[in-house]
């Protein structure tokens, strides 16, 4: 996981799959990132090199969108793959996860 | 000729018919859920396709009914009124007049549907005018408010008359638990219906510092053609998951919003499955990799501009519907049948090719590619006969649903409130044996209801719920069906059932009081037994349980019963799980094949000289673990050459008919084969002997023997149906089993049959006497000495030996004797305490009864042998002469057995006339060692045991068991209730070494 803070927009981007048996390294990688960052404004999930995410990574995707609702910043996911889109889509969570029609691929 | 209109009719009445059960059944359930939106919608609906069918042929009584049922029907759908148990009621009345109009539509008109169309009425009429929704204002519920809902979707599905549900999920247990991904799982939704709108929950996820929840909460509003009942199965939910949303709320709802305007090409979507539907034309907006919505949509879209790939398109919607089609029994039954023919086809291919391969060599290659086609066809064919035995089966669930209606009317008209639960209603069964069960369990239930459970007041005092449980399981159990009826009621009594027993006549009271509890359950399988105190139009006509028992038996079935006094009552029935294809024995007379039913066959026996055939009055005989059974010979019966003959030839299949047990013997048994029933020409159909025919693996045809029809007549007269219910499982009545026979005098003597090793027909010259004693050399084994009873006991003088006598062979007592019986005249049962010790007293008799009509002299085999001068080496040690015995047995003649065997060893022999009455002797009294039988009334020797070794004061007492019965079932019993040795009844020498070993030990 790479997280880069660029005016103010902390852009993390997964480095592959969000799936069960990595998600609990990831939330601990995320809140060292987003604590070290407290000046960050907007919460940018970079989703390109995660071609599949299952329900606890859909957990992960959805704690870090209310984190940031906690914290009182903008949060959007961005380049998520086909299947990642579409499953984001089929749950109707597209448009809160801030998903805009710019992101397709 | 059947015309088509005709035949239009008969489905009308089929399909009405099964609709009216379905009414039936919801109507029942709708009592205990009154709101259950799904279930008012199915009323509806039933109720409606009468209606409309039944429109459709002018049948204006139907239409008529069921159209003001319909209407009240609407009012409760809609909420305006809520279904109470005076409406149940008048709506199952209505169901009750249309299933009789629609059995025979010609005469519908001429039933009169007046009262409940007026009460129906009177209902409209009472209910108050709708007041319109106020305009403007949202009239969707609030489980629907999470959704973001596009009306031209619903529109559409109401337009085609579509369902519309919410489902709701659980991403994990409901989705990849089972080795889905999420995406597949919509894919196979959409495969099935539209979905409208999806709505996730993410107010119950924290932020990143909480741990993360394991599950994703998911809802989603779907539309679909698919009743509930086949949306549940298809997508493995729970009821609780799905609810049906009313469509009239989403009629009233549409009224509000506004309708689009049809080319609207940027209309918001809820969602991306909608999206690919609407958008399907333009290349530029489908991202690859989504899969292709129905063909219907991608097929409008031009060639060249379709993005869809090869790969997409193999993902593409997947039909998962299970279509269903009505199909007529005759074509199912005939499909049976040629797949039959194809089985036999198959192995005639399968013997041709082995037989060319044989010819051929294995240099021959040209035929593998044959016999690799021959096996395959082969294989088909198996798994083609499978699938057409699978189409006959059926749900129990279909019979199963009857019962609601049947409890709920008995509990009105009882005044009893009775749940019915039914489970395992999935469980499938030949739809032959749901018909056949239908009987028998609507008189299991009727019973339970009636007989079976307490009314309320009683039950309250009992400590129970006022409200009685009635509960019916299906399941499946090894290779069977098991179904259980089993209610929480007042239990059977045994010492009711007794007395109603012999108050009928069924038993006398001596027989009674010798029962058993599970033996005095079985009672109730008795013609003409009834435990009802009052007879009722319910039931207690003194006709059912023994019809029940005789249909299930009829079926291939077994019934069972348990009951616990006060708790409630089981009657458990298992089933095969068809009658088309059944396990059997094949075997063989001469040439021909035979098969045999599995379930009637109990074990195989070869005779030999350990174990012949006797000839017993003008029947032969077979003894098996000191039962004597008949054995019918199979080539005698059907007037075959008889292969047979020889008694130690072949071997006897030993057979259960209802409670007889019998032996046939054949000359040879083959291999047990799961076999297609296929039902007789007309030529062999008034045969009583055979109950079907069959192909056998060879492509032979056999038949299939009909027991019961070959047991017919050929069987030694049974005692009442009762006492045979009785005698199943009472190793008593073996143990008292006698054999009658003359030693050329008049008097009549009779042995007990454990005491009889074998009877052999001699000629009597071969008897020779040396030094005044008889003698008789055998090929095989000692020379026995053989003794005349004229000799020894107190009987008429005999005049000499004829030609041909029989020797009787004693066993159990270890030494080469033989007794003379001139003539063998059967084998009967002694009643327990018609044993008279009094009126004869002599050395080697026991004492005298009244058997057949005669009085008999009953021996005592030992003091026979000792009064002969045959000493039977008993080891008593010295000590024996102090010892204080107890012996508990409930038998007059065994208790007259172990007087004389071991009054003379021992130093004090009490003998108790049952385990009750023993464990009083041991409260008062000291005893060294304690004899004790197994069976007895009131206190058996199980239960006596456990006492004792309970008992501070006895708990060391050394305890002999001494049955008739000789199975691992009663060891395994006396161990565990602290028996120390376990001995065969009339054994005096293994009795005596017991008594020595249990003091050594002590």
């Amino acid at each position: 996981m790479k997280a880069t803070l660029t005016a103010s927009n902390l852009r993390i981007v997964f480095d592959g799959d969000l799936l069960s048996t990595n998600v609990a390294a990831l939330r601990t990688e995320l809140l060292a990132h987003i604590q070290n960052h407290p000046e960050a404004s907007t919460i940018i999930a970079d989703l390109s090199r995660a071609s599949f995410v299952d329900s606890q990574g859909l957990n992960l995707i959805i704690a870090l969108f209310r984190e940031s609702e906690r914290r009182k910043v903008t949060f959007r996911v961005e380049n998520p793959g086909p299947e990642v889109r579409r499953l984001l889509t089929l749950l109707n969570l597209n448009e809160r996860l801030g998903i805009a029609a710019s992101s397709l691929p | 000729m059947i015309t088509e209109e005709q035949e239009m009719l008969g489905l009308f009445v089929q399909e009405a018919g099964e609709h009216l059960e379905t009414l039936e059944n919801d109507l029942v359930s709708l009592e205990a859920s009154p709101r259950d939106s799904a279930l008012l919608n199915r009323l509806f609906r039933a109720i409606h396709s009468v209606k409309g069918t039944a429109g459709f042929f002018g049948l204006t009584a139907i239409t008529d009914l069921a159209h003001v049922m319909e209407s009240v029907m609407a009012l409760l759908r809609d909420a305006r009124m809520e279904a109470n148990p005076a409406l149940i009621n008048l709506f199952l009345a209505g169901t009750d007049k249309l299933k009789a109009m629609v059995a025979d539509p010609g005469r519908a008109a001429e039933i009169s549907t007046e009262n409940e169309r007026l009460a129906l009425h009177a209902l409209l009429h009472r209910e108050p005018p709708v007041a319109p929704a106020p305009a403007g204002e949202p009239a969707l519920p609030l489980y629907l408010s999470a959704f973001r809902i596009d009306p031209e979707l619903v529109r559409d599905a109401l337009r085609h008359g579509r369902n519309i549900y919410v489902v709701q999920i659980r991403l994990r247990a409901d989705i990849e638990v089972h080795g889905h991904t999420i995406l597949d799982y919509f894919r196979d939704v959409e495969s099935l219906g539209t979905l409208i709108a999806s709505a996730t929950d993410t107010d119950s996820v924290g932020g990143l510092v909480e741990a993360l929840p394991v599950e994703v909460k998911c809802s989603f509003l779907f539309s679909t053609a698919m009743e509930p009942d086949l949306l549940l199965a298809a997508f493995s939910l729970s009821e609780k998951q799905l609810t049906q949303v009313p469509v009239e709320l989403f009629r009233t709802w549409l009224k509000t919003q506004p309708k689009l305007v049809p080319a609207a090409p940027a209309r918001p979507v809820p969602n991306d499955a909608v999206a690919v539907v609407t958008l399907a034309p333009s290349a530029a907006v489908i991202p690859a990799g989504i899969p292709a919505q129905p063909a219907a949509v991608t097929a409008s879209a031009p060639p060249e501009a379709a993005p869809v790939s090869a790969s997409t398109l193999a993902v593409a919607p997947r039909a998962k519907t299970e279509e269903t089609v009505r199909i007529s029994v005759t074509l199912l039954d005939g499909l049976m049948n040629l797949a039959g023919e194809m089985v036999l086809g198959r192995n005639q291919l399968l013997r041709v090719a082995s037989a060319n391969r044989d010819i051929a060599g294995p240099a021959s290659s040209g035929l593998d590619g044959l016999n690799a086609i021959v096996q395959g066809i082969s294989s088909v064919t198996t798994d083609l006969q499978r699938t057409i035995m699978r189409a006959r089966l059926q749900p129990v669930g279909s019979l199963f649903g009857k019962f609601h209606r049947v409890v709920r009317d008995l509990g009105q008209k009882l005044g009893k409130d009775i749940h019915l639960e039914t489970v395992g209603d999935d469980v499938e069964l030949d739809r032959t044996l749901i018909e056949g069960l239908s009987d028998p369990l609507t008189h299991l239930v009727r019973n339970c209801a009636d007989h079976g459970l307490e009314p309320p007041e009683e039950r309250t005092r009992a400590g129970k719920t006022p409200g009685g449980r009635v509960r019916i399981t299906a399941a499946h159990l090894a290779g069977l069906v098991q179904i259980e009826v089993r209610d929480d009621g007042r239990g059977l009594d045994p010492a009711k059932l007794k007395s109603k027993a012999v108050e009928k006549g069924l038993l006398t009271p001596d027989q009674a009081a010798r029962l058993g509890e599970a033996e005095s359950w079985q009672l109730i399988f008795a013609p003409g037994f009834s435990t009802a105190a009052v007879v009722s139009d319910v039931s207690g006509r003194g006709v059912g349980m023994d019809v029940v028992k005789t249909n299930i038996e009829r079926l291939g079935g077994r019934v069972e019963i348990h009951s616990v006094l006060g708790q409630g009552t089981a009657v458990i029935i298992r089933l095969p799980l068809t009658l088309a294809i059944i396990p059997a024995l094949v075997v063989g007379c001469g040439e021909r094949r035979f098969a045999v039913p599995q379930i009637n066959l109990l074990e195989i026996v070869r005779p030999g000289p350990d174990r012949p055939l006797e000839n017993f009055g003008g029947a032969r005989i077979i003894r098996l673990r000191e039962e004597l059974l008949p054995v019918l010979n199979l080539s005698t019966l059907l007037g075959l050459p008889d292969h047979a003959t020889a008694d130690s030839a072949g071997f006897v299949l030993i057979l259960k008919l209802d409670e007889r047990r019998f032996g046939l013997q054949v000359q040879s048994v083959a291999d047990t084969e799961e076999i297609v029933v296929k039902p007789l020409g007309r030529h062999l159909k008034s045969t009583p002997l055979y109950s079907g025919a069959t192909l056998l693996g060879q492509g032979e045809i056999a038949l299939i023997l009909d027991l019961a029809g070959i047991a017919a007549g050929r069987l030694p007269p049974e005692s009442s149906s009762a006492q045979r219910t009785l005698t199943r499982d009472s190793a008593l009545v073996a143990s008292e089993r006698v054999l009658l026979f003359r030693d050329g005098t008049p008097e009549t003597f009779a042995l007990h049959i454990a005491n009889i090793g074998r009877i052999e027909k001699i000629t009597s010259s071969r008897i020779e006497r040396i030094g005044g004693q008889d003698f008789l050399r055998q090929k095989d084994g000692p020379t026995l000495r053989v003794i005349r009873l004229q000799t020894h006991l107190p009987v008429t003088a005999a005049p000499p030996l004829p030609e041909e006598i029989h020797v009787i062979v004693p066993r159990l007592v270890h030494h080469a004797v033989a007794l003379v019986a001139e003539t063998i005249l059967d084998a009967c049962d002694l009643p327990t305490d018609s044993l008279d010790t009094d009126s004869l007293r002599a050395p080697g008799v026991l004492g005298t009864a009244s058997l057949q009509g005669r009085l008999t002299l009953i021996l005592d085999l030992y003091g026979l042998l000792r009064t002969a001068g045959i000493e039977v080496a008993v080891p008593a040690p010295a000590r024996f002469a102090k010892l204080r015995v107890l012996v508990a047995e409930d038998t007059a003649f065994f208790r007259e057995a172990v007087r004389r065997g071991l009054g003379d060893l021992v130093g004090t022999l009490d003998i108790a006339r049952d385990g009750e009455e023993a464990w009083q002797r041991l409260q008062a009294a000291t005893y060294d060692v304690l004899i004790t039988d197994l069976e007895m009334p009131r206190l058996n020797g199980f239960d006596l045991a456990a006492r004792v070794r309970a008992d501070p004061g006895l708990k060391t007492l050394p305890i002999i068991a001494l049955s008739a019965r000789d199975n691992a079932d009663f060891h395994e019993r006396a161990r565990l209730a602290g028996i120390n040795r376990y001995e065969t009844k009339l054994d005096r020498e293994r009795l005596c070494l017991a008594l020595a070993e249990v003091l050594e030990t002590r």
